[in-house]
């Protein structure tokens, strides 16, 4: 058993969050390149533009490069509302001419005119640095000065987070949204099921109709057509149930009503033939109620609903109808119907239980005995047939009509012109034997078309069975 | 012969003692438990029938004491419940026969016949099949006042088939019952027994019948059978 019922919410959040998720922190991490790339694109450009203003300041006299800065330009060139903002001039190289001397160079020197960005630290600040090679070409110098202007981050990490934040938020809105939507779609699509559940919760155990599907999501429709199936046949079930008790009430009351009114009858009577006559009608009426009551009993006892368990043995089927036929042997010589055994096996194993399969072969005896009419035969005998082995009981009696041959199962049916006093149970307790055996059970003709054949075939128990090599007697 | 009926239910214990009266025997009857125990205890009888659902002391008990007591009256034990436990236990105990209620009086009455001669069968009581007798002690059989020419293997074979009369007798029992004289016994010398048996007894109202892939069943001869 599972500690915990799975649930489906649970489970359908899983695996979508197991998606999102790395979805979620792929797009975070791109983002906040994407978002420094634009940030750096829009910034660069001005901060190169202070860079060429600079260069513009710087002048070369007699040689030597100066630059002219006066106060009022400084303060114009280091204000920034945000950012706070550094230079250097450097002329030849590493010779700081004006503005910080800590602004680092850039690894590879630009060329002459060229000007190129990147990333430093000053002091403790990270600063965006761009490097101009201004060339000294037709002046008094030689070779390139170098302009450098760098600013503090604020702006762009401002800018990257404005536009992080700008792309992520959608993001984690859909992921947030979809949580929600499992929830509340899963809530929505059980809902049905919950009205469901009332609904059958507040059924009557009397009824039994079906579930109604048309509301249900699809994917439980199965489920419910399953169910209603159940419903069915529980339905009929009960109603074969109902049948056989109506039945089976008439079935004992008739009889009895018979002994009540015959033993009244002989009490009133003054005449010993007539008491008599009313004593043998009582007889012949228990005889008949006790048959009824023990067939109604072993019909109890075999059928699934009574709930004992059906212990299946290995067993030898041969002994088993041998000896039942032996029991039947003085009932058939009362009548002067000659009842013999056959087998072509002197053993065969099959898995089954010793008391019902005797009780089956009684009831067919039994049956064949009461309607074979004197000087009848009836031949008991077990042969294998593939892998089935076959139980057959034929009598040369009046047979059973084709229509009939299926009703004749059927609780308390007996054939229309029936001249015995059977119950009419016989076949149905035979055939719940032989479903519990999961063998089959058919009627046919007998020899030459006369008479009745009843086969069993159950299924072989795969072992060695040994032919039978003594002649039978 | 004297039979015990202990049974509670008044008609049907009535009924027996009726039946069993007009047949001949001298019949007690108890009504629960602890009298059938002290009326085993204090007569000797030559059956007794026992119900199983006693009041006071259950049937299976009063069987228990009977058989510690060492008695060996033959036990016919009656039942309303069907369960097979039931009868196993009875068998066990040492119930000597069972009969499941309800039952034909005219089954009842050839059982207890059977059991009583089951019961004097080591006190030197012939077995009879019609004017057919035989005497176990002395394996002679007589048939009226002619005692009949059969050899002592005929004679083993009817005692068999008069043990079981009326039921079917196969042939690995009359060749356990005749294994003292012949090691492994044809099928065939069965076969010609029970010829030269059924031609010694044509006329003792005796007749062994041949049931087909069974075995044999000797029964009284009815006067108008054919």
């Amino acid at each position: 058993m599972r500690p915990k019922a799975r649930s489906l919410r649970r489970q359908l959040l899983a695996w979508l969050l197991a998606l999102l998720i790395p979805l979620l922190l792929i797009g975070g991490v791109t983002s906040y390149f994407r978002a420094y790339q634009f940030a750096n694109l829009a910034y660069d450009r001005s901060l190169f533009r202070t860079a060429l203003a600079l260069a513009d300041q710087v002048e070369v006299v007699k040689g030597k490069v100066v630059v002219d800065l006066p106060q009022k330009a400084l303060d114009l060139l280091e204000y920034d509302k945000d950012d706070l903002v550094y230079y250097r001039l450097t002329y030849p190289q590493g010779n700081t001419i004006a503005g910080d001397a800590n602004l680092p160079l850039p690894t590879v020197l630009p060329n002459a005119g060229k000007y190129l960005y990147y990333d430093a630290t000053l002091g403790e600040k990270l600063v965006r640095v761009v490097a101009f090679s201004l060339p000294l070409m037709g002046t008094s110098a030689q070779g390139t000065a170098l302009v450098q202007v760098a600013e503090t981050k604020s702006k762009r990490d401002q800018l990257a987070s404005e536009i992080i934040t700008a792309m992520m938020l959608p993001q984690v809105l859909i992921v947030l949204l979809a949580v929600f939507m499992v929830h509340y779609g899963v809530r929505r699509g059980l809902a049905s099921l919950d009205t469901l559940q009332h609904a059958i919760e507040q059924r009557s155990h009397r009824d039994l109709s079906s579930v109604p599907i048309e509301d249900s999501p699809r994917e439980v429709q199965p489920l419910l057509h399953s169910m209603n199936k159940l419903l069915q046949r529980l339905k009929e079930s009960i109603a074969v149930q109902q049948r056989f008790t109506a039945n089976a009430s008439h079935q004992l009351r008739t009889p009895l009503a018979g002994l009540q009114t015959q033993a009244e009858m002989a009490l009133r009577e003054n005449d010993p033939v007539r008491i008599r006559y009313a004593l043998e009608w009582i007889q012949t009426g228990t005889v008949r109620l006790s048959h009824l009551i023990n067939q109604l009993l072993s019909l109890a006892r075999v059928e699934p609903a009574s709930g004992r368990e059906t212990n299946l043995h290995t067993l030898d089927l041969v002994q088993i109808a041998r000896e039942t036929t032996s029991e039947w042997v003085s009932a058939a010589l009362a009548r002067q119907i000659d009842l013999g055994f056959e087998s072509s096996q002197l053993q065969i194993s099959i898995s089954g239980n010793a008391l019902m399969l005797r009780e089956m072969l009684s009831n067919l005896l039994d049956n064949a005995i009461r309607y074979t009419p004197s000087q009848g035969k009836i031949t008991v005998a077990v042969s294998v047939d593939g892998k089935y082995v076959k139980l057959t009981v034929e009598d040369n009696g009046p047979g059973i009509p084709l229509d009939e041959r299926e009703r004749v199962f059927e609780r308390f049916h007996r054939l229309p012109e029936s001249t015995g006093d059977g119950c009419g149970l016989g076949l149905a307790i035979v055939r719940e034997i032989a479903l519990i055996h999961q063998a089959e059970v058919a009627i046919a003709d007998g020899t030459d078309g006369r008479g009745t054949l009843v086969t069993v075939r159950i299924g072989l128990r795969e072992q060695l069975n040994r032919p039978n090599s003594a002649s039978p007697a | 012969m004297r039979i015990l009926i202990a049974e509670d239910d008044p008609a049907l214990a009535d009924g027996l003692t009726h039946a069993l009266d007009q047949a001949g025997y001298a019949v007690d009857c108890a009504t629960n438990g602890e009298q059938a125990n002290l009326m085993l205890h204090d007569a000797v009888y030559d059956l007794a029938i026992l119900d199983i659902g006693l009041p006071r002391l259950d049937g299976t008990e009063v069987l228990r004491r009977l058989r510690q007591r060492g008695s060996k009256t033959p036990i016919l034990v009656l039942t309303a419940r069907d369960a097979i436990e039931d009868r196993v236990l009875g068998l066990d105990l040492g119930a000597d026969d069972y009969m499941t209620k309800p039952f034909n009086l005219v089954e009842l009455e050839a059982r207890v016949r059977a059991l009583i001669r089951r019961g004097q069968l080591g006190s030197n009581m012939a077995l009879m099949c019609g004017s057919l007798a035989l005497d176990t002690s002395a394996r002679r059989a007589r048939c009226g006042e002619l005692t009949l020419d059969i050899s002592a293997r005929e004679i083993g074979v009817l005692e068999v088939l008069m043990l079981r009369q009326g039921k079917v007798v196969n042939k690995e029992q009359i060749m356990e019952a005749l294994c003292t004289w012949d090691e492994g016994l044809g099928n065939n010398a069965i076969e010609v027994y029970i010829h030269r048996l059924r031609k010694k007894l044509e006329m003792s109202g005796a007749r062994i019948r041949t049931i087909r892939g069974l075995g044999y069943l000797l029964e009284e001869e009815k006067a108008n059978a054919t």
